[in-house]
């Protein structure tokens, strides 16, 4: 049971860690856009297509942390299940 | 969860003859009409074409392509517009696959892992073939690496490297839309169950909870909307990325 009761905790906190993580150099991403496009306005088109793909490299990380979630999530449920039996 | 998704296409998954069943389910048939409204919109626009459209249809389907077209040329550089065909079907077909599941009564076939990770196949099969097309035998040499006696390291290296995009191509893609879709049922859940728990008078109940639900919810949806464009535009870029990146490998 214990286990279980562990699993839940640290399953609940990866996401909120990642997002947080994945908040913070998104922000210094986006932060470094902006300057160069006030920088250079003409430059805009390019800095936007390097910045959006650069976000989604550093989104996917988050979403993995997502899907580990949702895989362990259902685990706990079936963890506390099979010892209640027992 | 798709298996129990309620939706309008459960009445043909339900009279699949036996031997489909293992291939065939509900996201699969969801892009059958997909790909089917998508023809439809192609042949309508293209039946009668002038060299000044005459047709809204042909007008809309001309700024269309012009967009995809300069997403390309823009990502691969002078001459990219070759490969918009490619990108941009992905595109469109992502873009659609992705927004039908905040329609009401249908899911999104991309929230399903099988569907992602066919995409993304068919996209890195393109990019190798695009790339051996264009450099010939220098762009399988390129695998090797720059000091060629390192190429018991290297080797290994690049063709992980090619299996790590084809993960994170899928999964990224499959992860946002499936956060998507349960983010969406969850505060439908949440909804239902906040408005339930107000005290109102019995004929009132069910409507005052049914627009409830439908008032809360709008944001979410706008947020799907936002989360499906920028994630098929992501997958079509990231493939655009990685034709530039075989078809210039002459360095």
């Amino acid at each position: 049971m214990s286990f279980a009761a562990v699993l839940a905790a640290v399953v609940g906190l990866a996401v909120p860690i990642a997002a947080v993580a994945g908040a913070l150099s998104q922000a210094r991403v986006g932060a470094a856009a902006m300057e160069g496009i006030a920088r250079q306005p003409e430059a805009s088109g390019d800095i936007q297509r390097g910045l959006i793909i650069t976000l989604a490299l550093i989104e996917s990380l988050v979403i993995y942390a997502l899907l580990t979630f949702l895989m362990l999530q259902g685990h706990i449920g079936a963890l506390i299940a099979k010892v209640g039996q027992m | 969860m798709h298996e129990e998704a309620g939706s309008w296409l459960n009445i043909i998954v339900q009279h699949l003859p036996a031997w489909a069943e293992p291939y065939v389910n509900l996201g699969v048939i969801t892009s059958w009409v997909v790909l089917g409204l998508l023809a439809m919109l192609a042949w309508r626009s293209t039946r009668r074409l002038r060299l000044v459209p005459q047709s809204g249809w042909q007008t809309i389907a001309e700024s269309v392509y012009e967009f995809l077209a300069d997403l390309c040329v823009g990502l691969i550089g002078p001459g990219g517009e070759r490969f918009a065909p490619l990108i941009g079907s992905l595109f469109i077909y992502i873009l659609i696959m992705n927004v039908t599941g905040l329609v009401p009564g249908f899911i999104s076939p991309t929230a399903s892992l099988n569907m992602t990770l066919a995409l993304a196949i068919i996209s890195l099969v393109a990019v190798q073939y695009y790339g051996f097309r264009e450099c010939g035998w220098r762009y399988v040499l390129h695998f090797v690496g720059e000091p060629w006696w390192l190429f018991p390291l290297m080797i290994p290296i690049h063709v992980i490297g090619e299996i790590a995009r084809l993960l994170s191509l899928s999964i990224r893609l499959f992860g946002n839309i499936f956060g998507k879709e349960m983010v969406i049922g969850q505060i439908l859940i949440l909804l239902g169950s906040v408005w339930a728990m107000t005290h109102l008078s019995a004929a009132l109940r069910a409507p005052i909870i049914v627009a409830g639900i439908a008032v809360g919810h709008l944001p979410l949806l706008l947020l799907g909307l936002l989360v499906s464009l920028i994630q098929a535009l992501i997958f079509a870029m990231l493939v655009g990325v990685y034709i530039q990146g075989a078809v210039e490998t002459q360095h």
